[in-house]
């Protein structure tokens, strides 16, 4: 039996999620589909070799029906303290909150209250 | 990048020519391929979009720096299972190194 090199199948795994998100972008304003295939690929990858897509790539398109966001194609709206994003192809509806910076409390402050 | 490893890597995106065929009216189909599915690739040519099946076809291809001529057999798998099929293939030595 031969040993399977995961390491270099996850270099090459990532390097390809690249190159299809890539052609996805340049591919999005000619044919919407075919855009929509690349995403569908880099997935069906990145499922296969257990990677992540990166956060920047994951928000390029929909969840549900994977067609890529298209200008005229979604909604972008700030409410309650979160993003929401509505793909008008199927009408899903991604919510991502938008948290506060903390501020870090002292100890001292901390006693001092208490 | 090794050059040997266009058959893992990715297709889509590259510029190819079909140099071998069983039908003589594929040889000299010049273009980008725009898809990939187990079978075939579909290739932009400047006359349209013509799909080529990969068996017992040759396609020459510009990889990592090297015109190579790769045959369609090497990459007659889906495209997410060929890192994976054409790595072993290589361990194996099924390949000719370039």
């Amino acid at each position: 039996m031969l040993k399977r090199e995961r390491k270099l199948e996850k270099k090459i795994a990532k390097e390809r999620i690249d190159i299809l998100f890539k052609l996805m972008e340049e591919m999005k304003d000619k044919d919407y589909d075919l855009a929509r295939r690349y995403v569908e690929l880099a997935r069906r990858i990145a499922m296969k070799y257990r990677i992540k897509i990166p956060k920047v790539f994951k928000l390029k398109f929909c969840k549900k029906c994977l067609y890529p966001y298209k200008e005229g194609r979604f909604r972008v709206r700030i409410a309650k303290s979160r993003v929401i994003v509505t793909c008008l192809n199927c009408g899903y509806v991604k919510r991502i909150p938008i948290r506060p910076i903390r501020q870090k409390i002292s100890k001292e402050n901390k006693k001092g209250k208490g | 990048m090794r050059p040997e490893l266009v058959i893992a890597h990715e297709w889509i995106g590259l510029n190819v020519e079909v140099v071998k065929s069983v039908n003589p009216c594929e040889v000299g189909i010049r273009g980008k391929v725009v898809d990939e599915t187990k079978n075939t690739l579909k290739i932009m040519t400047e006359k349209g979009l013509k799909t080529v099946i990969k068996k017992g076809r040759v396609f020459r291809v510009k990889f990592a720096g090297k015109l190579m001529d790769v045959s369609g057999d090497l990459i007659n798998f889906r495209p997410e299972e060929r890192i994976r099929r054409g790595l072993i293939l290589l361990k194996r030595g099924k390949v000719r190194r370039w």
